[in-house]
């Protein structure tokens, strides 16, 4: 029951969050000139529209006693994924101001520890060629020029 | 036809017929990964490749990636895709019996066979529908895009609404930037949101991504480290066993004769489910397993281990390949995910769907056809040869998978345009991607939503131009529009016709109890 209740508060959550992004699209709309604000308009006021019907469709099936569409989300699993999303936006960073091999290199190595392995054989052996297949690739094949840091 | 053929028999295309093929097995081997995620991933490195080439790399992956989910289903009963789900069922129970190459046999043969069949429907359908096209005008293609949107969030989830959120979602951020107007929408002065949101990035965001994030929750934490071995131990052994299988991989001509109706049934009923915008592969797998036990006399060995299943079920979400691009390259509504990233690669190569692809570049469109009929027929050699090792890739640990893919995200976010703001487009759609699949959004309808968009935004300007008037007396004097219009309200009222015609029928058992 009270996993349902949860799934309930969050289905209320997603919803008003979607209304919350339509109504802030409708009012970034306003200023828009001439024929521009007409279909950004219609999308907005058609999203706020879905996002209020699931808000509905989800009090509705708590009051008549229904089990939620979907069940709720754990915020627990979240924790190792929210990790490895750090991790992507140091990438992102680091692919700038470091270099894209040596912030690869580092990230590889960081995300494979993170994921429970532990054989140094196997980090080093993937790591290996992995960058040498980007290199490879990208470099030589496709002709990139990857980002080699502004502070080295 | 000679250029076709130049083009096709290119040392370039067959490499990356080659490559696609086998990519696509390996992809569809592996648990967690699907083809739409293969193809986004892969968009950045056939960016640079000629256009033929890069479309069939994409098609091979495709349908190879949908047929090499059968091998982990069959074999150690995980589908690959989930698209294979129904394969699972009977195949396991074959090969727990000592016939899991007889199985895949099978599989094998019925996927061909169906994937053979869509791409000649795909030929014989598409150029049929474009000459429909020339009846339409800008009316017509925005309620063409419209009904596309409408459809494919319906079907492409259990909720209409969410569905329809998603594509509404995806409708906003395509009109970022001056993609119409020389107007910057929603930049926020920004210089590089001002260019708008580039379809590659956002696709590489929302299907690989979001799959890396899913994955990593499979992380093995304090007590389940010791199950988490336990249960990898168990699959290299079934791996190990599987390795030593004997007996003969491809269907006798007798046995052929006998499957060869359940395998026709399939690919129709799988090219029709694929040419319904939506529905993807993994419904044509149910809608071609169900339709072989209906027809089947020996219903009593479907779940355990009938063969008819396996080749109802791989038959049906092969065609569903050559279904699902039929309206994609003439309408522009791609008929699954999957369909919607291969139109996107297509737009990125500067091609749009319709008229154009048969008529001034038909030798190209045909190439990557024939090209898309040979991967399928490479991917039979290609599963015969691996059969008893493809599904090694299946024991490949989540923590190589995850650095390995992400590294292949962001250089292939950045890859496209040398931008760095690219990456961060990826990263964001990346994490909208991961909270869709937790809260149960389909991310197929964002992408759709962000090739029609641009095209409804388009066609309705300029339709509201042309009119000179009232524009609905206008809409509504076309007979296609009127069309349109039924089948749009039709999408949106069916679902809950349904679902009131059920709550009758419970109210009324309950009553009768």
């Amino acid at each position: 029951m009270d996993q349902d209740k949860k799934a309930y508060r969050q289905s209320l959550c997603v919803a008003g969050v979607i209304m919350a992004f339509a109504l802030a699209a409708f009012l970034l709309s306003l200023p828009m000139p001439d024929h521009a604000p007409i279909f950004p308009r219609m999308a907005s006021a058609f999203l706020f529209a879905c996002g209020a019907g699931l808000m509905v469709g989800a009090v509705r099936r708590h009051r008549k006693g229904l089990p939620p569409e979907t069940p709720a989300v754990d915020f627990g699993e979240m924790q190792s994924p929210l990790i490895l999303l750090l991790l992507v936006v140091v990438y992102a960073l680091g692919f700038k101001y470091v270099g894209f091999y040596v912030t690869t290199l580092v990230i590889v190595v960081a995300s494979m520890l993170h994921m429970g392995i532990r054989s140094v054989k196997t980090i080093a052996l993937v790591t290996v060629i992995l960058l040498a297949f980007l290199f490879w690739l990208f470099t030589i094949q496709l002709g990139i020029h990857m980002p080699q840091g502004i502070l080295i | 036809m000679q250029t076709i053929l130049a083009e096709l028999f290119s040392l370039q295309t067959i490499l990356a017929l080659v490559v696609g093929t086998f990519g696509g097995l390996v992809i569809g081997a592996l648990p967690g990964l699907s083809a739409t995620m293969g193809m986004s991933l892969l968009i950045p490195i056939t960016y640079s490749m000629d256009t033929v080439p890069s479309m069939v790399m994409l098609a091979a992956i495709y349908c190879s990636a949908v047929y090499g989910g059968s091998f982990s289903a069959i074999l150690i009963h995980t589908p690959g895709t989930p698209a294979s789900a129904a394969t699972a069922i009977d195949g396991y129970e074959l090969t727990k019996q000592g016939k899991g190459l007889q199985a895949l046999g099978v599989s094998t043969t019925a996927s061909v066979i169906g994937g053979v069949l869509s791409v000649l429907a795909l030929l014989l359908i598409a150029p049929q529908l474009v000459k429909v096209a020339l009846m339409f005008s800008s009316p017509e293609y925005f309620l063409i895009a419209i009904f596309g949107l409408t459809i494919v969030g319906g079907l492409s989830g259990k909720n209409l609404l969410k569905g329809l959120v998603s594509a509404g979602f995806g409708l906003i951020v395509g009109m970022v930037g001056m993609n119409i107007f020389p107007y910057a929408r929603y930049s926020f002065g920004n210089l590089n949101l001002s260019g708008g949101i580039q379809l590659v990035p956002a696709m590489i965001g929302l299907f690989s991504l979001s799959q890396v994030l899913t994955l990593s929750e499979s992380r093995p934490r304090g007590k389940d480290r010791e199950a988490h071995k336990q249960q990898l131990d168990s699959v290299k052994a079934q791996i190990a066993e599987v390795s030593k299988m004997k007996g003969r991989f491809w269907p006798t001509w007798k046995m052929l004769k006998q499957l060869l109706p359940a395998i026709l049934r399939a690919s129709i009923l799988g090219i029709g489910v694929g040419i319904l915008p939506g529905a993807g592969g993994d419904i044509g797998s149910w809608v071609g397993y169900n339709s072989a036990k209906n027809a089947s006399k020996k219903k009593e060995l479907f779940g355990k281990g009938s063969l008819e299943g396996i080749a109802g079920s791989e038959a049906g979400n092969n065609a569903v390949c050559g279904g699902a691009l039929i309206p994609a390259l003439t309408l522009g509504i791609p008929g699954s995910g999957a369909a919607a990233v291969f139109l996107g690669a297509l737009t990125v190569q500067g091609f749009s769907s319709g008229t154009n692809l048969f008529g001034k570049y038909a030798d190209m469109t045909y190439s990557i056809l024939l090209g898309f009929l040979a991967a399928n027929l490479l991917m039979g050699i290609f599963g015969w040869l691996l059969s008893r090792y493809a599904v090694r890739f299946a024991a490949l640990p989540n923590g190589i998978l995850i650095p390995v893919i992400t590294a292949l995200s962001v250089i292939g976010s950045y890859a496209i345009r040398n931008n760095i703001f690219d990456v961060y487009v990826m990263l964001f759609f990346g994490i909208v991607g991961y909270l869709m699949k937790k809260f149960d959004f389909p991310a197929a309808p964002t992408v759709l939503a962000l090739i029609l968009g641009p095209m409804a935004e388009r066609s309705m300007l300029t339709s509201i131009q042309m009119c000179k008037g009232n524009i609905l007396v206008y809409y509504f004097t076309r007979p296609i529009c009127v069309f349109f219009v039924i089948l749009i309200l039709f999408t949106f009222l069916s679902p809950l016709l349904q679902k009131r015609n059920r709550t009758k029928k419970e109210q009324q058992a309950e009553q009768s109890v």
